[in-house]
Order: C-alpha cells, then sequence, then structure tokens
C-alpha cells in the first residue's frame, strides 16, 4: 500500500473512533504537519500549540473526511495552515510580520525540484502560478503562506485595499482558468 | 453554475482575506474545494519531527475535552441535531457546588454561568449567553456582524432530554433576556437562514459552538 492510501485508510479508521489507527495517523503525519506549522507560525512553542490543536480537530472531524473530494493527506494539511494562520492573527503578529522581510522563501513559488515528488497536480499549480503577474502571484502566496489580510497586504504593496481586492481576484481568476485547462 | 464572484469569495476565504465566519453548509464547501486546490502549496514544505510526549499532550486534551462533553450530553445530542453547532450544557457538578457553598441568603445565591458560542473555525464569538440560577435569567449578547448576503441568524435551544431543536428567535440587534426557560443539560446553537429565519422550522445550517464555563 502506498503511503498516501495508508493515510488515507488511517484517517477513515480514526472516524470510526480507532484509537490506535490515530495513533498511527500521528506517527505518520505529524512531522510534515509539524514542518507546516513551523513555517508558517515561525515559532516553535506556536508551533506546537498548533500541533496539539490539528490533531484535537482531527479526531473530531475525520468524519467529515470525503476521499471523492481530495486526498487525505491534503486536508490534514489544509487543516495545519489554517490553524497556523489562526494562531498568527490571534497573536495579532500581523502588524510586526507584515513590514519584516526576511522571509522571502515564503512568497516565491518552490522550484518544481523542491516537490518531493512530480504529482501532476502539484506541478500543475506551480505552473499555473508562475503563469499569473508577479504581483498577483506574490499576494496570492503571502495570503496562503503567511495569512496577510487584505490590509496587511495593502501595507506591504503600499496600495489602497480595493486595489489589492482587485488584483487579488484577477490573480485568482487567472489561476482557476489555468487549472480548469 | 456557481456565480464566478462567488467562486472568488470562495478563494479568499480558502487563502483568508476573506473570513470563514458566516458560511453556510454550500459556501463551505465552495472554499473547501479552493483549500484543496491550494494545498498543493503545502507540498514542499519540509517535515519537522514534534517534540516527544507530544502525543501524550494530545491525548490529554482529547480526554478533557471528551470528559466535559459527557458531563453536558453535548455530543449525543449534538448527533441527534444533525450536527447543528451546540452549546454545552449546564453542569450539574457545578450547581450542587453552587447549593453547598455557604451563603448568607441562601434565597438570592447565586451561581452565573456563561456559553461563548464560537465559529466552527476560527474561534470567533457569534453570542454570548448569560445564566444566573439566582434569578432564573438568561440574557443573550451577540457579538457577531450581519449575516452575509442578506441572511438572518437563527437561536436554537433543545431542552435536556429532547432531540428536537426549538427556535427561540432571529438573533437580537442588542443584548436582551431570553424567552426560554433554562435546565440541566439545555444545548444552544446558532445557524444561518434565509431572510424571516428557517423554513422548514428546523435548523439548515450551524457553524457555531462553544461551551457553558461556570464563572462565580
Amino acid at each position: 500500500m502506498n503511503a498516501e492510501a495508508e493515510i488515507d485508510d488511517l484517517l477513515r479508521a480514526t472516524a470510526t473512533g480507532d484509537r490506535a489507527a490515530f495513533r498511527l495517523l500521528y506517527d505518520r503525519t505529524s512531522p510534515k504537519l509539524f514542518g507546516i506549522a513551523l513555517k508558517i507560525c515561525r515559532d516553535r512553542p506556536t508551533a506546537e500549540d498548533v500541533l496539539q490543536e490539528v490533531f484535537t480537530d482531527v479526531w473530531r472531524k475525520a468524519r467529515n473526511f470525503d476521499p471523492r473530494r481530495g486526498e487525505a493527506g491534503a486536508w490534514l494539511a489544509v487543516i495545519a495552515r489554517n490553524r497556523s494562520v489562526d494562531a498568527l492573527r490571534r497573536q495579532g503578529r500581523g502588524i510586526i510580520g507584515a513590514t519584516t522581510g526576511s522571509d522571502a522563501d515564503l512568497t516565491t513559488v518552490p522550484a518544481p525540484s523542491l516537490l518531493g515528488d512530480g504529482r501532476v497536480d502539484y506541478l500543475t499549480l506551480i505552473d499555473c502560478l508562475n503563469r499569473l503577474d508577479e504581483r498577483q502571484r506574490s499576494l496570492i502566496l503571502r495570503a496562503y503562506y503567511r495569512g496577510d489580510t487584505r490590509e496587511e497586504l495593502a501595507g506591504a504593496f503600499d496600495t489602497p485595499v480595493n486595489t489589492i481586492k482587485t488584483w487579488l481576484r484577477r490573480g485568482l481568476t487567472a489561476l482557476k482558468t489555468c487549472l480548469d485547462e | 453554475m456557481m456565480g464566478k464572484e462567488r467562486d472568488l469569495d470562495a478563494a479568499e476565504r480558502a487563502l483568508g482575506t476573506l473570513p470563514r465566519k458566516g458560511e453556510n453548509a454550500r459556501t463551505r464547501r465552495e472554499r473547501e474545494a479552493w483549500e484543496l486546490r491550494l494545498a498543493a502549496l503545502l507540498r514542499p514544505i519540509e517535515s519537522v519531527a514534534p517534540p516527544p510526549g507530544m502525543f501524550a499532550r494530545i491525548s490529554e486534551r482529547l480526554a478533557h475535552t471528551e470528559t466535559c462533553q459527557t458531563l453536558g450530553k453535548t455530543r449525543r445530542s449534538a448527533r441527534r441535531w444533525k450536527g447543528i453547532a451546540v452549546v454545552a450544557s449546564l453542569a450539574m457538578v457545578g450547581l450542587s457546588l453552587a447549593l453547598l457553598a455557604p451563603r448568607s441568603a441562601p434565597e438570592h445565591e447565586a451561581t452565573r454561568y456563561v456559553a461563548i458560542v464560537t465559529a466552527d473555525e476560527g474561534g470567533a464569538p457569534g453570542m454570548i449567553v448569560q445564566f444566573d440560577t439566582g434569578t432564573g435569567i438568561a440574557t443573550i449578547v451577540p457579538v457577531i456582524p450581519d449575516a452575509p448576503n442578506g441572511n438572518v441568524y437563527q437561536m436554537w435551544h433543545v431542552p435536556a432530554g429532547s432531540s428536537k431543536p426549538v427556535s427561540i428567535g432571529l438573533m437580537p440587534d442588542k443584548p436582551g433576556h431570553m424567552d426560554v426557560k433554562i435546565g440541566l443539560g439545555d444545548l444552544f446553537g446558532i445557524s444561518i437562514e434565509p431572510p424571516g429565519g428557517s423554513p422548514t422550522g428546523q435548523p439548515t445550517d450551524a457553524g457555531w459552538h462553544g461551551e457553558m464555563m461556570r464563572i462565580e
């Protein structure tokens, strides 16, 4: 059984209240999810709190996972990303974080070589992001990896919020069009 | 076919540049579709081993949560309530302690509870229910922005032992007393409904939950 199928099975078993499966799921996926939390939160204690929240969510919401809509690994990663962004916002980091410039790696498209595998959907997303106007791409990536709000993006780009909204939505429209091709 | 603007709203909620609060079942699914699309961006992030003992901390946290839920019978009722967000019930333990507490004027002695009903994701509060056992008065404090797209918020109450939510009205603009008898094991929830409230008399969607805490 491949790793993705195993995670899928473990998540479904977790949904039935199987604690042994939940433990195995933790063992298999927590390094990846902790990596996501650390990358976004950029603070170890916060990332540890986030990881606890993530697995509390997973235990409670495992039955919401629908394999027809996506892979278990992606479903888990989304929870980790959203919880990380929530934690950043709770801490009110936006004001400080938006003005520090040492996180270029969070606002640029990862090189395809960094992708652990060559899955077509991932490569397609990267390819579509690369086709966007640089400004649109940067906005989307900042919002995604750093949890920047429209207001924070407006500050970072020294641009009115309404313009940010327009750029963001143009970028997302182009991204959707590219992904649907 | 979904409108372009609605799809872009879903995309922005997935990014986090629009709030997730106020979603209904349909718009939540639309946002989740974008989240799964964008999840590819998480693929290149390197794994890092979490500290040892983390799973034990998670287990403790879950055990604590489940104890609270069992006390309030929240889980069982929540399942019957087809997933509506629910506020934890009054805890019998808390009331017993209040009765035992030595006070000079027992007829006025009171235990106060507060239920903070929060959004399913993001933790932003939707309403606060205060209950005073001394006066028997329950007060609702709405802390929620207007419902999106002309919809309304509707409040629900499930008396202990019942499985059927009863509407206690649309969310008021200002804090006010609730016309409802509160008892042990009662549940509360908020749903998003079309103008005028649920056409079926039952909640059609829910995105808020919380827990009742004893405050004095």
